[in-house]
């Protein structure tokens, strides 16, 4: 019994110090040379499976490099992951990341700036890079390096319901344009059929989102960042009009909010006349409406304005060198003309080049959808949020303290507004402090 | 009590339709029995996300862990109780504060711990730290404790072997402590989520808990598909629960008497 | 069948090869516990010390993180949080599950059927949990507004409900509180009563062990000389179950303090539910080290202060408690 039971517990650390030890030693270079890319992101669902068969392609015309999808499923958890994995050591060899993970990444020296890439051997000639969407470039550049590169990025697009237009007397050819008509629209939308205070169908729903926001405050004149750039500006009097609009839209009598997306199912079930999202809306939502949907820019106001969402791809430092010249062909081939047209066509996220506005497959989705394509070319007019070091949380005081106070009832949006800028402004600084403190550029 | 149990096995018999009526507390149909009953949701559910593999998981993971438990907590506890040794109180009171840290404060540090060693997103990482429960150790030294001290030195005289004391005379008269332990540990294994969640990524490893949430989570409005997801992640617990509810009860009261 | 010890009989004293022995049992116990709790806790004290940003430590920051909890309102507002649910909860539960259990230690025959219906929610997991209550508490097609509809009352919002339950109940009377004063929110009360409905059959089992070690002398006694229900209740039963009493509170308080997984799963998007007043302590951690530039550093700060007020509060209930514990 003493014999057995011993064996036992040996047996036991046997297999588990084994089992560790080729986890550990597992090296990138599986056996037969080629090289491993591991890439994290948060597609699941449908952008998965567009993903995944890319992925595969590249794989089978590019032997000696094989790209390892890890899907997270949502962007929280991936961050979470990059975290975790960075804390230990131990990063994936490229990852999708937003623009404010990005620049703390580029602090805390965990990333190589593929500008690296796109200058060398095997980069981007001249006219390549031009045709990338300058707003791209921009977006992806901090202090004139390019550190991301743009992977699935989106804009903002207004989906209507022409059954519900129709049948309310608007054209549906005509979707809103401006602010007025916004709002006038939506009251006509808005029915309450029994009279009990409680419409049976809305004008328009949405989300507590920074997005919605944003678009509002740009198509205001206004701004999130002074012209400094190291503070927040969205405080004041042209933010706190878009911020009073965005409450006549959803928290008035025309709108309402839900959480999560339960707006979208409202629309699908033809209960709301307009929601906007993200050009990606439609990959989830197609086929689930039974009547004519109506796609179009979202409305202007003082001048149109929209920012662009979606994330950017970055290739870590602890990566190998073959590991990382590896990861950047599977960019530069993803961001291709072909692929990143056939990736806009299989996901409704839009092309990275100009030139895949012209592809074939890209052309028969805009006739397939139609108002798809005045939605898309929104990106020659498109901006981006702030990605100054601090933004990460800026964004989430902006979203908690003023525009979700805001729609739920607060009347002093000022106030509202003010409180998340200090709370903004105070972050920014702090990391600004830091930055300063410990040097940290990236470069080091 | 069980209202809310009943409403759950209801809704998850409910038509996606039938779940969007505003529901009518007083009123036996529709709210609590469908007028259309159905076990779609069921199929859809089991179907939709990999929850056989979740399950299978589970079990494995509850299966490794409980045996670990009651391996290291017997010898240890033995040590704890029988021996003789320097220092034997101080290390244990040792341990014993160790129960009191809450669990937030190790838990960023244990990911990355765990994640130097590579074990993050394996089964390691969900078993390994589990396999010993201080509060086990605990409660089988207690119960070790009451069996005189006299037989111990008798068997002992006698010749037998200090792991034969162990494993022929102890554990036989702990069977109740042991039962405990291992229902504590099955059902603290089976129940774990915020370990696993920030454990693991993949799919392939998913335990139930962390499965069904994010299961909820994609879910959206679909309160019939949640539900049944929902009653069948509670089934196996609650069957069990059912056959030995009085050991089960027993064991939580027993763990109270006497801190 | 005789077995020799493994260990050499000779050089080495009785005490010491007691001690060895000692250690190689107590070793598979002891790995587990001291990599996976004892470093853990010993590097979070550590990491406290130093400035982490998305997870790499960037440099020494002494202090400094500490003092910055002094002035961060986001933690003083999680802390707030915590503290409603805390209140919230122990009293409530210390007393509901006490009645509870002095009636059902009358009633002998049916009492292992209650006391299975009660410790239902107990085993049940708590996702599970969190996904049928925040179904249940649906503001349009939740069972909780149905049976308020059923009486009479008027629906309510639960958990997207941002205003505080003092000034709700306030502005029925036609008063308006101020912001300060309003209370928690009826988020956080409906996630109260989830972890109510949940936890209190596990009290309810700890007590009627407790009162079922009461002799019955004691009992029969009281009714010769002619006491009450009442008196009985507060001369005998309180007293005689007070180390019980004792540990339920105790208990109770630890764990409500580190609520997470209800806040998480059923304040779901933004967490930290409407206007951030169900972001609790253990959700601010995991936000801050997880979430929003992967600061585990200043994380680590907050759990060990987490630390603090949970041993601090043990601490201070077993002085308070102790002497007023009657052992017999």
């Amino acid at each position: 019994m003493h014999v057995a039971v011993s064996k036992a517990k040996v047996i036991r650390i046997v297999l588990v110090f084994s089992i560790a030890l080729t986890l550990t030693c597992s090296g990138r270079r599986s056996s037969d040379g080629t090289v491993e890319v591991t890439f994290w992101h948060a597609m699941g669902g449908p952008l998965g499976r567009v993903l995944d068969k890319l992925i595969d392609e590249f794989n089978a015309t590019h032997p000696g490099i094989r790209v390892v999808s890890v899907s997270m499923g949502r962007y929280t958890a991936l961050s979470q992951k990059i975290m975790a994995a960075v804390a230990a050591g131990k990063p994936p060899t490229m990852a999708q990341a937003y623009e404010n993970w990005t620049v703390e990444l580029i602090m805390n020296g965990s990333i190589v700036p593929i500008e690296k890439f796109i200058e060398g051997p095997s980069g981007l000639s001249a006219e390549s890079f031009a045709d990338i969407l300058p707003v791209f470039i921009k977006n992806n550049s901090w202090d004139d390096v390019i550190w991301s590169f743009p992977f699935n990025k989106s804009v903002r697009a207004l989906f209507y319901n022409k059954d519900l237009f129709r049948e309310v007397g608007l054209d549906p050819d005509h979707p809103p344009k401006t602010w007025q008509e916004y709002l006038d629209f939506a009251r006509r939308l808005t029915k309450d059929v029994d009279g009990d205070g409680n419409p049976e169908i809305w004008g328009t729903a949405g989300q507590v989102n920074v997005w919605m926001f944003g678009n509002l405050l740009i198509q205001n004149g206004g701004s999130f960042l002074a012209p400094n750039g190291e503070e927040v500006a969205f405080n004041s009097p042209e933010g706190v009009e878009a911020l009073a609009f965005m409450k006549k839209l959803l928290a008035d009598s025309v709108g309402f909010v839900a959480s999560g997306f339960e707006y979208q199912n409202d629309f699908l079930a033809g209960k709301v006349g307009m929601m906007e999202g993200s050009t990606v809306s439609l990959a989830f939502i197609k086929g689930k409406y039974d009547f004519e949907l109506g796609i179009a820019p979202i409305p202007a106001g003082k001048r149109p304005g929209v920012l662009i969402a979606g994330t950017n791809v970055v290739i870590f430092a602890k990566a190998s060198e073959e590991e990382q010249k590896a990861a950047w062909e599977f960019i530069k081939w993803f961001t291709d003309t072909e692929q990143t047209a056939r990736w806009a066509a299989g996901t409704f996220y839009v092309p990275v080049r100009e030139s895949a506005f012209k592809s074939e497959i890209l052309r028969k989705r805009f006739e397939e959808f139609p108002g798809l394509e005045d939605a898309f070319a929104q990106l020659h007019y498109a901006t981006f949020e702030p990605k100054i070091a601090g933004w990460y949380a800026g964004r989430r005081y902006l979203a908690e303290r003023s525009i979700e106070a805001v729609l739920r009832g607060s009347s002093d949006i000022k106030e509202a507004l003010d409180r998340a800028a200090a709370k903004a402004n105070a972050e920014i600084r702090r990391l600004k402090r830091l930055k300063q403190k410990l040097g940290l550029t990236g470069k080091g | 009590m069980i209202l809310p149990f009943i409403w759950m096995v209801s809704t998850s018999l409910k038509t996606p339709q039938e779940t969007f009526i505003p529901p009518d507390f007083f009123h036996l149909r529709p709210t609590w029995i469908p007028d259309k009953v159905v076990f779609s949701n069921y199929v859809q559910a089991w179907s939709e996300v990999p929850f056989p593999r979740y399950f299978l998981n589970t079990i494995f993971i509850a299966l490794c862990t409980v045996s670990g438990v009651l391996i290291t907590s017997c010898l240890a506890a033995y040590a704890f109780a029988k021996f003789d040794f320097p220092g034997r109180e101080t290390l244990f009171v040792f341990f014993l504060s160790m129960m009191i840290v809450p669990q937030a404060v190790y838990l960023v540090p244990s990911f990355i711990i765990l994640s130097k060693l590579g074990w993050v997103d394996t089964y390691l990482a969900l078993i390994v730290p589990w396999l010993a429960q201080i509060f086990s150790i605990f409660l089988l030294r207690q119960q070790f404790r009451t069996i005189p001290n006299d037989y111990y030195d008798a068997a002992l005289i006698d010749g037998c072997s200090r792991m034969g004391f162990l494993w022929r005379v102890l554990v036989p008269l702990s069977k109740p402590t042991l039962v405990t332990i291992g229902l504590f540990s099955l059902l603290g294994s089976w129940n774990t989520f915020i370990w696993p969640l920030i454990m693991t990524n993949s799919d392939k490893l998913r335990p139930i808990q962390v499965g069904l949430s994010y299961f909820a989570q994609e879910q959206g409005t679909e309160y019939g598909l949640m539900m049944a997801a929902a009653t069948f992640c509670v089934a196996p617990i609650i069957i069990i629960y059912f056959i030995a509810q009085k050991q089960v009860i027993e064991s939580y009261a027993r763990s109270g008497i006497k801190g | 069948m005789t077995k020799h010890s493994i260990l050499p009989k000779t050089r080495i004293s009785k005490r010491h090869r007691e001690l060895l022995r000692a250690l190689l049992y107590i070793s598979p116990a002891a790995a587990i516990i001291l990599v996976f709790r004892v470093l853990p806790i010993v590097a979070a004290f550590g990491v406290s010390f130093y400035y982490v940003m998305m997870g790499k430590i960037v440099g020494f920051a002494g202090l400094s993180q500490y003092l910055m909890l002094l002035s961060d309102s986001e933690f003083w507002n999680a802390l707030l949080n915590t503290t409603y649910f805390v209140v919230g909860t122990v009293p409530v539960s210390l007393f509901l599950s006490l009645f509870i259990a002095v009636l059902l230690n009358q009633k002998i025959r049916a009492l292992g059927l209650y006391r299975t219906i009660y410790f239902l929610p107990v085993v049940t997991s708590l996702v599970a949990v969190a996904i049928v209550w925040k179904w249940i508490f649906h503001p349009r097609l939740g069972l909780f507004n149905s049976f308020l509809d059923a009486i009479g009352l008027n629906p309510l919002m639960w958990l997207e409900e941002p205003r505080g339950v003092f000034a709700l109940l306030a502005s029925r009377m036609g008063i308006e509180l101020p912001a300060w004063m309003g209370g928690p929110s009826l988020a956080l009360v409906a996630i109260t009563i989830t972890n109510l409905w949940r936890g209190i059959g596990y009290n309810i089992v700890i007590f009627l062990a407790g009162l079922q070690n009461i002799p019955n002398e004691y009992y029969e006694a009281a009714r010769i000389d002619g006491a009450n229900r009442f008196q009985t209740f507060w001369r005998i039963t309180w007293p005689l179950i007070s180390p019980t009493t004792f540990y339920v509170v105790i208990m109770t308080t630890i764990v409500s303090f580190q609520v997470f997984t209800l806040v998480y799963l059923m304040t779901g998007s933004p967490v930290g539910g409407p206007l951030g007043t169900t972001k609790v302590l253990v959700y601010y951690i995991f936000e801050k080290g997880f979430e929003s530039g992967g600061d585990m550093g200043y994380a680590s700060c907050v759990a060990l202060v987490l630390f603090v007020i949970v041993l601090g509060l043990t601490l201070i209930q077993r002085r308070l408690i102790e002497r007023r514990v009657h052992y017999y």
